[in-house]
């Protein structure tokens, strides 16, 4: 049989242990707790961050200093077999493309030789860059073989009457070999052949304007019609402002899942009660730019009709109209 | 305030001397009364250790409201229930088995005295569990009905039916043995 002290000395070691692993265990489901504590509080202060982040006020994308919008796009368009085609017929004599005046000496007798002192000082209307050009000539004759001896400097006059003018440009391969499938690149000549009908007397010249250029025509991107091909657009950089953009551009809101779309300008007095802050997208080319801004109710006009809205720091007022809205259906 | 009280007391306040007084007051008592929901001594010893394991470890607070026998051996009670709600399991024969006898001897004699109290005590083995605790805490541990209904967890009244069923059943195993008992 065991003595009292045995058995007491046995139940407070049993107990020591006890309580030491109590002790444990208690530091353990602390820490534990600790750290799925803040693991929650992280949690729960970042889905309200992210649940709140729509009803906070957004920079406007950019627009909030300045007001101004900078794009900046790159054109990428291959031009090495294309081939530029551009038909010009003028008829007025202000707007004549190219002034030009030949001075041709042709002996249609005996005279297998033609000197052409062309002189061709291009402006193009139209297009971009100017070029002075020397030009061979070539004068249709009889059994004339076809020889230009290029000079300069050249004389230039501007035709007082109207002169059709065909400018034909098409790239050649750096040995002049004209056909178009001789391999060229296209990027580093180009033929100009120019038709000019001259009306001023019974012989209709033919001016063939060949010219071999090692330059990559690069011109400012002025609009949409450019970019039919046969030249390397540039990188250009445009610089618009947000309220121009908006008047030049359809834009279209939603409100309450109703998609609202721009119309004209309507006056300050119609304007009624604020609603609240809109997103205005602004169709801009190929981006899709979304500004605040705030709408309103116009008077006389059911808000699920159309609403206006005030046009960022300005004072005007534009028209969304719900494209989808019926009165019948609102009645 | 009685003596164990006392001890505890001090117990609480850091005296482990006290713990081992307690045990050496109490552990015989304890386990003889816990030997009333287990034919097992050696179990009824691995209760009474548990209880003072509670006592030692988790140190509940003791109000005074009754003696601290009453408290410890209602603590015991309540260990020992929980202990074989949670066990739910078929008795087998352990080594410690080898050892009831000596042990149950050991403990009567120290425990129990008189002579004819060892008989009695040896003749209430085949009683039922209820009808061992009541006689056990009433005439062996001297409790009063009403302590003894507060340690069984029941009424004085249920305490005073049970007893007289218990009674009645250890005279029909006593006469049945040729064994009389004048207290009965």
């Amino acid at each position: 049989m065991r003595s009292y002290e045995e058995i007491s000395n046995r139940i407070m070691e049993r107990g020591d242990k006890l309580i030491e692993s109590a002790k444990v265990r208690a530091a353990k489901i602390r820490h534990t707790s600790y750290a799925v504590s803040g693991m929650c509080a992280a949690a729960i202060a970042g889905i309200g961050v992210w649940h709140i982040a729509s009803y906070v006020k957004k920079p406007d994308d950019g627009f909030n200093g300045s007001g101004i919008v900078s794009a900046t796009e790159t054109i990428t368009e291959n031009t090495s077999s294309a081939e530029i085609t551009t038909a010009l017929t003028t008829t007025s004599p202000k707007a004549t493309a190219a002034a030009k005046t030949t001075k041709v000496t042709t002996d249609r007798k005996n005279s297998d030789t033609t000197s052409a002192v062309p002189a061709v000082t291009t402006a193009a209307v139209q297009t971009t860059s100017a070029k002075t050009s020397t030009v061979h000539v070539t004068t249709s004759g009889n059994n004339a073989n076809e020889t230009a001896i290029p000079e300069s400097p050249a004389k230039t006059t501007t035709a007082d009457d109207p002169t059709p003018v065909t400018t034909t440009v098409r790239p050649v391969s750096p040995d002049g070999n004209d056909n178009g499938n001789s391999g060229n690149s296209g990027e580093e000549s180009v033929r100009i052949t120019t038709s000019v009908h001259i009306e001023d007397g019974p012989t209709t010249t033919s001016a063939s304007i060949n010219e071999t250029s090692t330059e990559t025509i690069t011109t400012a991107k002025s609009g949409p019609q450019m970019g039919d091909g046969g030249y390397v657009p540039p990188t250009s950089t445009t610089t618009t402002s947000l309220q121009d953009v908006f008047r030049a551009n359809p834009s279209y809101i939603t409100l309450n899942e109703v998609r609202y779309e721009k119309q004209a300008e309507v006056s300050v007095e119609s304007i009624g009660s604020y609603l609240h802050r809109v997103d205005v997208h602004i169709m801009y080319i190929r981006k899709n730019i979304r500004s605040v801004m705030k709408a309103y109710l116009i008077e006389g006009v059911d808000e699920e009709e159309a609403v206006a809205v005030q046009l960022k720091d300005t004072d005007e007022y534009y028209l969304f109209r719900n494209t989808s809205y019926k009165k019948d259906e609102a009645e | 305030m009685d003596n164990g009280a006392s001890s505890y007391r001090r117990f609480l306040d850091g005296d482990r001397n006290s713990f081992t007084e307690l045990v050496r007051e109490y552990w015989d008592g304890l386990t003889l009364y816990l030997s009333g929901f287990t034919n097992s001594i050696t179990e009824a010893e691995e209760f009474a250790e548990e209880v003072f394991l509670k006592l030692y470890a988790e140190r509940p607070p003791f109000s005074g409201k009754s003696s601290f026998k009453t408290w410890l051996y209602a603590i015991g009670r309540n260990t020992v229930l929980n202990m074989l709600r949670k066990r739910r399991k078929i008795r087998e024969a352990s080594l410690d088995g080898f050892y009831d006898v000596s042990d149950r001897e050991d403990i009567e004699r120290n425990h129990i005295h008189d002579e004819n109290k060892k008989l009695l005590y040896g003749a209430m083995e085949d009683l039922h569990s209820d009808y061992r605790q009541v006689l056990y805490l009433v005439y062996f541990e001297n409790f009063g009905v009403a302590e003894t209904a507060e340690i069984m967890h029941k009424s004085e009244r249920q305490v005073y039916n049970l007893l007289y069923r218990a009674k009645a059943a250890l005279k029909k195993t006593l006469e049945k043995e040729g064994f009389e008992y004048e207290e009965l």
